[in-house]
């Protein structure tokens, strides 16, 4: 299902479709968030983002991408925040020009994280094949749905899953 | 990828951007996000089920809890209903058990699909509530099956070859959950509940199992049915007298 198809389940009501909107967009603007901000703070603001998103849904006019509705509504969420507790800059750095290490969180080294993804599974399972396509490779979401031969918004919703996989893989290391 | 603008707006809008950003803050608990979120989006007016249940039980959570219970919406009791009405046409035109067939399959469903992440939409919010997991289960448990008895006892009155798994099944069933929630709520552990429901439904084996070899005919009289609905009856108010303490202190903490 499409984001803006998702937008229109959620104004109707529909949590399922929230918590889909959630596991596509919450990992990258946990990301962009917490370069600004400690761990705590990102989620103070995802919540009050997606709460917002719950709420508010029936304003968004179908203009944009939902991607960028979300972001301005954590942008916002950020600077009430920042009034509260600091100045927050949430200017991006050079993304087209980070590796999937330099994204990483600082805490996770480069070994680290080589070693979380292979526990996602032997070579060409779904899940690792995926994060190797995404984060190791650089490839593009649609050659990477391509590759799986899965629609582009399963492929962002499993770099959700992914991510938990990695975070569990990550935590049990003591990483 | 190398070539994308660095710009804020260009990777709010990009999905591949977006799909590389997703690994970039690990030590976020997206999980702890969500259950926060879900909590509000669950945060629907109380209705006058919902108010009387949370006075019954004494927790405004567990009453929340039980309301959304899958297996217990009003789509789900009627399509029970139905099935069960389709079972009883079936068994008078064929004279064959389709009702007997039919409930023990509802209830098992119904059991199946009455708690769990993935089937209760309400799972995630309980995550958030000072609810035990177990609390939320036994209450629902008997719910269901309390239902269900009720479904299985109609049925019978237009086909008796129900009356036989109603009464050898559910109502034993019903009884023993009705007993283990009480024990529970009194004791505050679902585990002493789990131990007393079993207890109670062990010795109900061996006292009416007492000189005969077939025990499951035994604990099935239809003479015992008034002792099953006697205990669950005094299970049901146990637990309400129980809960009467805890309603001045602002809810139950079980462990």
């Amino acid at each position: 299902m499409r984001d803006d198809e998702l937008i229109a389940e959620v104004a109707a009501g529909d949590s399922s479709a929230l918590r889909a909107l959630f596991d596509r967009h919450s990992p990258w603007v946990a990301g962009r968030l917490r370069r600004a901000m400690p761990a705590e703070g990102v989620e103070d603001v995802l919540q009050e983002t997606f709460i917002a998103v719950w709420r508010g849904a029936r304003g968004h006019r179908g203009e944009g991408e939902v991607g960028a509705w979300i972001w301005g509504i954590a942008r916002r969420q950020a600077a009430v925040r920042a009034r509260k507790a600091g100045r927050v800059d949430l200017t991006p750095g050079p993304v087209s020009e980070q590796s999937s290490e330099d994204i990483a969180p600082g805490a996770v080294r480069r070994a680290d994280l080589h070693k979380a993804f292979a526990s996602l599974g032997p070579d060409g399972h779904e899940q690792r094949e995926l994060a190797r396509l995404v984060f190791e490779e650089d490839r593009t979401v649609a050659e990477v749905a391509q590759r799986l031969g899965i629609p582009e918004g399963t492929v962002k919703s499993r770099v959700f899953k992914v991510r938990q996989r990695l975070q569990a893989v990550l935590r049990q290391g003591g990483y | 990828m190398r070539n994308h603008p660095r710009d804020e707006a260009h990777v709010a809008r990009c999905a591949d951007c977006q799909a590389r950003w997703g690994l970039a803050a690990l030590d976020v608990d997206l999980d702890r996000v969500w259950s926060g979120v879900a909590a509000e989006a669950w945060a629907s007016p109380v209705g006058r089920v919902e108010r009387l249940a949370g006075r019954l039980l004494g927790s405004p959570g567990l009453a929340r809890a039980l309301v959304n219970t899958p297996s217990l919406v009003l789509s789900w009791i009627l399509a029970s209903a139905l099935v069960l009405g389709i079972g009883v046409m079936v068994t008078r035109q064929t004279e064959q058990p389709w009702v007997a067939l039919l409930a023990p399959a509802l209830a098992g469903i119904a059991i199946s699909y009455a708690y769990g992440p993935g089937v209760d939409p309400a799972w995630e919010l309980s995550q958030t509530m000072a609810v035990s997991d177990r609390q939320v289960l036994l209450v629902r448990v008997f719910a269901v099956f309390g239902l269900n008895m009720v479904l299985g006892l109609v049925a019978s009155l237009g086909a008796a070859q129900a009356v036989g798994i109603t009464l050898g099944w559910l109502a034993p069933m019903a009884m023993v959950s009705a007993l283990a929630l009480a024990a529970a709520t009194t004791a505050k552990s679902a585990n002493v509940g789990v131990a007393i429901g079993l207890a109670g439904w062990a010795i109900a084996v061996l006292a009416s199992g007492r000189g005969t070899e077939d025990a499951a005919a035994a604990v099935s009289r239809p003479a015992l049915v008034p002792v099953y609905l006697a205990f669950a009856l005094a299970g049901v108010g146990l637990t309400l007298w129980s809960m009467s303490g805890s309603r001045s202190t602002g809810g139950v903490t079980w462990r």
